[in-house]
């Protein structure tokens, strides 16, 4: 089970898919909604990822163009969304891509990991890696 | 008076000693000394027709309006010195002349639709239009014209008073520009501060990431504390930046609240233990008393301004204790902040709630100047209501007043 994180800035995320992979969760990032796309169906399987944490303001595709991607294709469409965004008004943005889960940046660490644990139960402390 | 009356009056012939008053020699032999205000004329030998036409040219002579009158086929009878100071024409240039002379070519059809109404016996009023002046100049004016009849009633021409309104033009269109450029200020400030707290968080946003995962894995404790106080820092610039943020919604109306049902005496509680820790720190204490009082309100916004009364108390109370109270009076969820510092003059209770207004000198206490503001907007936004008391003995009392609603068919909404 692993997290989707689609963020195009760098040092964010980087030091967010430290602290997930710190936390125990398998976490693969892509920089704007196209790349994350590809990763969805690269050697995809029903089931193979439990969230995605979605940036809005992105190049290339941006949140709001990837959801309505993602969607569009029933093999990836129910895969819940956690919107993260720097903008103001995060919960009408979330709303707007039919989500109710939203976190506003600067992320709390804790909170937001409280959240993805809903849907990513982590594997028993002795499969857990450092 | 009626005519009858006037008439008798008249011909009481003049018997009084005292001469009428003298003709001053500027005015030449034929000229009324009566002003044309004069409350009862004297038979001085003119019939009523010759006394009321040299009225009316006297009103006429001096009128700052210019004053035209012309026949049923717009050819121009009489010119006044205000149509000679508005037009650039001469009296003599323009009698005789034809009235189209003073209209811009776009404007040709006006002449036809107000010679037809005068024809029809009807009055133009204030008539905004465009004439051309002598020098080509296009002169906004207000027109005002009336049929002019013969003795039988038969309209025979018209007459035509034009108002040069090119300053009210000027006043307006001058501030329509003021208005347009504060409403685009006002505009461009709005997405400078949206655009600006979307940048500033996202250097946050890395910031805060990366100091948890070096707090988790920095070994010596004097690196650990040094890690803890730069999160502290960044939880100081990220509280800065969501109130510019806020302001900024705010400032544009974009501001709406979440509300649920909540207990506001929890929501306090918690804003107060949240910040104990500074309050310890500034050498205060801060205890709370309270009843549970339950409403439909925001939690994060109702957070929001008790942890701005507090952290006000600890700022300017500090070394004293800070009392709070919750509780339920009339129909309104009340809390009181109250604080043994210097307390807040009477003059400054409305102004501190101000945008950038602050109670003291900005040189001896920091802050943005808008926690206050931003807790009357959110107060209001609930339809309650928040201000500042003396405290007894000495200190200030701050308050906010949230309605309790509705509840079951009681009452209408509160407050």
């Amino acid at each position: 089970m692993r997290v989707l994180l689609v963020d195009d800035d760098s040092s964010s995320t980087e030091a967010l898919c430290e602290l997930l992979k710190l936390a125990g969760h398998d976490v693969v990032c892509a920089d704007n909604g196209r790349t994350a796309l590809d990763k969805l169906h690269e050697g995809h399987r029903e089931g193979d990822y439990c969230v995605i944490l979605l940036d809005l303001m992105m190049p290339v595709m941006n949140g709001y163009e990837f959801r309505e991607e993602q969607l569009k294709d029933p093999s990836i469409a129910s895969i819940p969304i956690i919107v993260i965004t720097a903008g103001g008004r995060a919960r009408e943005k979330a709303a707007q891509l039919g989500s109710d889960r939203y976190f506003q940046k600067p992320l709390v660490p804790g909170e937001l990991l409280r959240a993805i644990r809903e849907y990513c139960p982590l594997p028993p402390p002795e499969g857990r890696r450092a | 008076m009626s005519k009858a009356s006037e008439k008798e009056d008249r011909s009481v012939p003049v018997s009084s000693p005292s001469p009428l008053p003298a003709v001053p020699e500027s005015l030449g032999p034929d000229a009324s000394p009566w002003p044309a205000s004069a409350a009862k004329p004297i038979d001085i030998g003119r019939s009523d027709e010759e006394i009321n036409a040299r009225r009316y040219e006297a009103i006429v002579e001096s009128s700052d309006d210019a004053i035209i009158s012309k026949a049923l086929d717009g050819t121009i009878l009489s010119w006044n010195p205000a149509a000679e100071r508005l037009f650039g024409y001469t009296a003599d240039e323009m009698i005789g002349k034809p009235i189209s002379v003073l209209m811009p070519e776009e404007r040709y059809d006006d002449m036809e639709s107000i010679l037809g109404r005068i024809r029809r016996g009807e009055r133009v009023d204030h008539y905004e239009t465009v004439r051309v002046s002598k020098g080509g100049r296009k002169i906004p004016v207000s027109l005002s014209v009336s049929p002019v009849r013969d003795a039988s009633g038969r309209i025979i021409g018209a007459a035509k008073i034009a108002r040069d309104i090119s300053g009210r033009r000027r006043a307006e269109a001058e501030r329509e520009r003021l208005l347009r450029d504060a409403q685009q200020g006002v505009q461009i400030r709005d997405i400078f501060l949206s655009v600006a707290g979307h940048e500033l968080r996202t250097p946050l946003n890395a910031l805060r990431l990366l100091l948890y995962n070096l707090a988790r894995s920095a070994e010596p404790p004097a690196q650990r504390a040094m890690v803890e106080r730069a999160e502290a820092q960044v939880e100081r610039l990220t509280e800065l930046t969501s109130r510019l943020l806020d302001v900024a919604r705010m400032a544009a109306g974009g501001y709406t609240l979440e509300p649920k049902t909540m207990d506001l005496s929890r929501a306090v509680e918690d804003a107060a233990a949240r910040i104990q820790e500074q309050a310890v720190r500034a050498n205060s204490r801060i205890t709370v008393s309270s009843e549970p009082v339950v409403g439909f309100w925001d939690p994060s916004a109702v957070d929001q301004v008790a942890t701005n009364l507090l952290s006000n108390a600890i700022k300017f109370g500090g070394g004293k204790p800070i009392a709070v109270a919750v509780r339920k009076t009339g129909d309104v969820g009340r809390v009181e902040v109250r604080d043994e510092g210097p307390g807040v003059p009477e003059p400054d209770r409305r102004r501190i709630f101000e945008r950038f207004e602050r109670g003291v000198s900005e040189h001896s206490y920091g802050g943005l100047g808008l926690g206050l503001w931003i807790s009357r907007q959110i107060v209001a936004a609930h339809g309650g209501r928040i201000g500042v008391e003396e405290a007894p003995g000495a200190g200030a009392l701050f308050y906010f007043e949230l309605p309790l609603g509705e509840r079951g068919d009681d009452a209408g909404p509160a407050g």
